[in-house]
């Protein structure tokens, strides 16, 4: 169960109030409260066989809440009173977080449906419960941002919603929020990158922090919609991979990259390094790879390319030409450009890269 | 309004790439300041540490009296316009101008009032009801620039602005945001890679290469004592020829010899040389296109600045011709900006003259200027 801003925050305020030291973390070990606390911890076997049960454990008392995937207290101490202590806390939060699910709002239904965690059973109840139809043409946008928090991201993509849309807009984790966008004849899907480009325009000026942001493909029916949401996380994941220096990814425009990055590792290397090796690292310096992915940008366009890296035609010739008497591919021909590019691409394929959002 | 002034500023990434090195530079309020270089020589990225965007590695960074260096973008009183101006598809023109301030909590008679104030600045007043889709490539971009007014900042900061626009507007654009600095009377520094844009559009330009400032000047002072050679190289089109030189004394004159030919310089001239020692030695000549000239009164008053040239080719552009020309002691062609009714032709066995008040010398190790103002 994904723990809203706004339950953490409940549950901080009672944390703070308690002398002793204090850790609230998640299943997965991962500090939830204080939010200076960054570490990862290893939970105890006997903890996660039985959470409900109070364990002490080098001189600290655990326990955890009545969640299928529960929530974790660590108090410093190891007496009775500490215990009884940690079991007040413990039924605290299941409290809190029993209310925040009695009275769930659309945001956090729609949380439950992208994430896939609300049964088909339950897709109609919320379904007719927020007036949200079964069937209507949406898909997702995801943002990543990795040093803001949803609150302030939250804050400010409110702002961007259209008020008489059905757009709705959730958290969907510390650093990540989902836009689930209605796309009918006054929205099309084209305009989901412009919408994209200018909420990252406005993250940039207004927090300085850049938002990662993937957008999955249209879904006519609610219990579809979280493929959306996973093809948008995908395309973040993906595209950030072999597009380091974008913030935009759309998942139907990445077909090449999906494919690529379900090439082995070895493979890839094997492939990239035909063409980039000893032997042509001299020609291949940063000045020559920035000057061929600026003429690939420019759809193999000479005149254009010279122009935006500021150098005469005859000079991008001449480094094509080189290219071509090295390598023997024609940089200017479709097939070996296309060649090029995918050997390029290769090359960023390996586990370094690869991240999750 | 404010001035705005960058105190040895460096930029490191982590890995030790130095992306800007030493940049010193203070702009004056009310000022329009272009950075300009080729990709990759920093500009954007010290755009980018006065926007806030980037952090600075080292250096201070002054807007108006007040250190900024650790001061939120938000918090700097400036207003940024990117490369690329995406707007809200689904907002008005007005509601894209209005959200920055909407995001800022500023009460709605005072976004109006600045609406309706920078549509009438950019005279985009009867789009203001219209969706971006209904715009032109042109409109949006006054939209976008729409949206930094409204902010009334301090300062402009505009990141190749123009670079998303088709040729023809981008002219037209650069006529605007020039008109635009004169009515808003505030300080903009503006980034670019075109030339002509820093030529036609700053009051003063900052050439940047490989992080580190070349020469800050007017235009016209860059283009007639460019500090270095590649100053001289990259203002001005078609570029300066340069050659090859010895500067030599012969019977009592100092001339500029390279292959078969060799070009009196004027006493003037000598005169501007940072020092006695540059004759005799080899250097870089170089010479504007509009300098050299093949018309036949020219060439008989300056025989000694005459150098025979093969034309390889005659590029006719209505208000002027281009003749591209071989010559001894010249790798590649030389380009010459003469008279449309010139007589040259294609294959032409030709003299041409040098205007020797405009010659150019560089060192030919450290490659700057041996002229003095």
């Amino acid at each position: 169960m994904y723990l809203d801003h706004r339950v953490l925050a409940k549950i901080s305020q009672i944390l703070s109030q308690m002398t002793m030291q204090v850790i609230l973390f998640d299943s997965n070990g991962q500090v939830l409260w204080p939010e200076d606390n960054h570490k990862e911890l290893t939970l105890p076997e006997a903890l996660l066989k039985n959470p409900t049960e109070p364990l002490v454990y080098g001189g600290f008392t655990l326990i955890g809440t009545e969640d299928e995937q529960p929530l974790f207290i660590c108090l410093s101490g190891d007496n009775a009173d500490v215990k009884s202590c940690a079991v007040l806390c413990a039924e605290l939060i299941n409290t809190l977080m029993r209310m925040d699910m009695g009275q769930a709002s659309v945001e956090q239904s729609m949380r439950s449906i992208l994430r896939g965690e609300a049964e088909a059973a339950e897709l109609e109840a919320i379904a007719s419960e927020h007036n949200l139809p079964m069937e209507q043409d949406r898909c997702v946008m995801y943002f990543h941002f990795a040093e803001l928090d949803s609150e302030a991201a939250l804050n400010i993509l409110k702002n961007v919603v259209d008020e008489n849309s059905t757009d709705i807009i959730t958290e969907v984790g510390r650093h990540a929020v989902a836009l689930v966008k209605t796309v009918d004849e006054r929205f099309e899907f084209a305009d989901m990158e412009q919408l994209a480009a200018a909420i990252e325009n406005t993250f940039v000026s207004e927090t300085s922090h850049p938002a990662l942001i993937g957008i999955g493909d249209v879904r006519s029916k609610l219990t579809q919609l979280s493929e959306s949401y996973e093809e948008a996380r995908a395309a973040i994941n993906v595209g950030r991979m072999y597009h380091p220096k974008q913030q935009i990814f759309v998942y139907r425009k990445m077909l090449i990259e999906r494919f690529l990055a379900k090439v082995p590792e070895d493979t890839s290397q094997e492939f990239h390094q035909m063409m980039f090796n000893r032997k042509t690292a001299r020609l291949f310096n940063d000045e020559m790879i920035h000057t061929i992915e600026k003429f690939f940008e420019n759809s193999l366009n000479l005149s254009e390319t010279s122009r935006q890296l500021y150098i005469h035609r005859n000079t991008l010739v001449y480094r094509l030409d080189k290219v071509q008497r090295i390598i023997g591919l024609d940089l200017r021909a479709f097939d070996d450009a296309v060649t090029f590019k995918l050997m390029m691409l290769l090359g960023k394929n390996n586990a370094d890269r690869k991240g999750k959002v | 309004m404010a001035s705005v002034s960058l105190k040895n500023i460096y930029k490191v990434y982590t890995g030790g790439v130095t992306a800007v090195s030493d940049f010193c530079l203070d702009i004056e309020d009310k000022e329009f300041i272009v950075l300009v270089g080729p990709s990759g020589c920093g500009k954007s990225t010290t755009l980018r540490m006065v926007a806030g965007l980037e952090e600075i590695s080292d250096g201070e960074l002054y807007i108006g009296d007040k250190l900024v260096n650790d001061v939120a973008p938000k918090d700097r009183d400036i207003a940024m316009v990117f490369q690329n101006y995406a707007l809200y598809p689904h907002m008005t023109v007005y509601d894209n101008m209005a959200f920055g301030l909407k995001l800022r909590k500023t009460p709605k008679a005072q976004i109006d009032k600045r609406v309706k104030e920078a549509a009438r600045i950019l005279d985009i007043e009867h789009l203001l009801n219209r969706k971006p889709k209904a715009l032109s490539g042109g409109q949006r971009q006054r939209v976008a620039l729409g949206r930094a007014i409204v902010r009334e900042p301090k300062v402009f900061l505009m990141d190749e602005p123009l670079s998303n626009l088709d040729a023809k507007l981008r002219v037209q654009m650069r006529t605007e945001i020039t008109k635009l600095h004169q009515k808003l009377q505030t300080t903009f520094i503006y980034v670019t890679h075109d030339q002509t844009e820093a030529m036609t559009m700053g009051s003063r330009i900052v050439v940047m290469k490989d992080g580190f400032i070349q020469q800050v000047d007017t235009p016209q002072n860059l283009y007639d004592y460019p500090t270095n050679l590649f100053v001289a190289g990259f203002i001005g089109s078609p570029q300066m020829n340069f050659f090859n030189a010895k500067l030599e004394k012969i019977d009592g004159k100092v001339y500029a010899t390279f292959g078969e030919n060799k070009i009196l310089v004027p006493a003037e001239k000598l005169q501007k040389f940072v020092s006695d020692e540059c004759i005799g030695k080899e250097v870089y000549l170089g010479i504007r296109p509009e300098n050299i000239n093949d018309a036949p009164e020219f060439v008989a008053k300056n025989p000694d600045s005459s150098i025979k040239v093969h034309v390889e080719v005659v590029e006719l552009m209505g208000s002027e011709t281009y003749l591209y020309l071989s010559t001894s002691g010249k790798e590649g062609n030389i380009v010459a900006r003469v008279d449309p009714r010139s007589k040259s032709r294609t294959n032409d066995d030709i003299t041409v003259a040098f205007d020797t008040s405009r010659l150019h010398f560089f060192d030919r190790d450290t490659e700057t200027t041996l002229l003095t103002r």
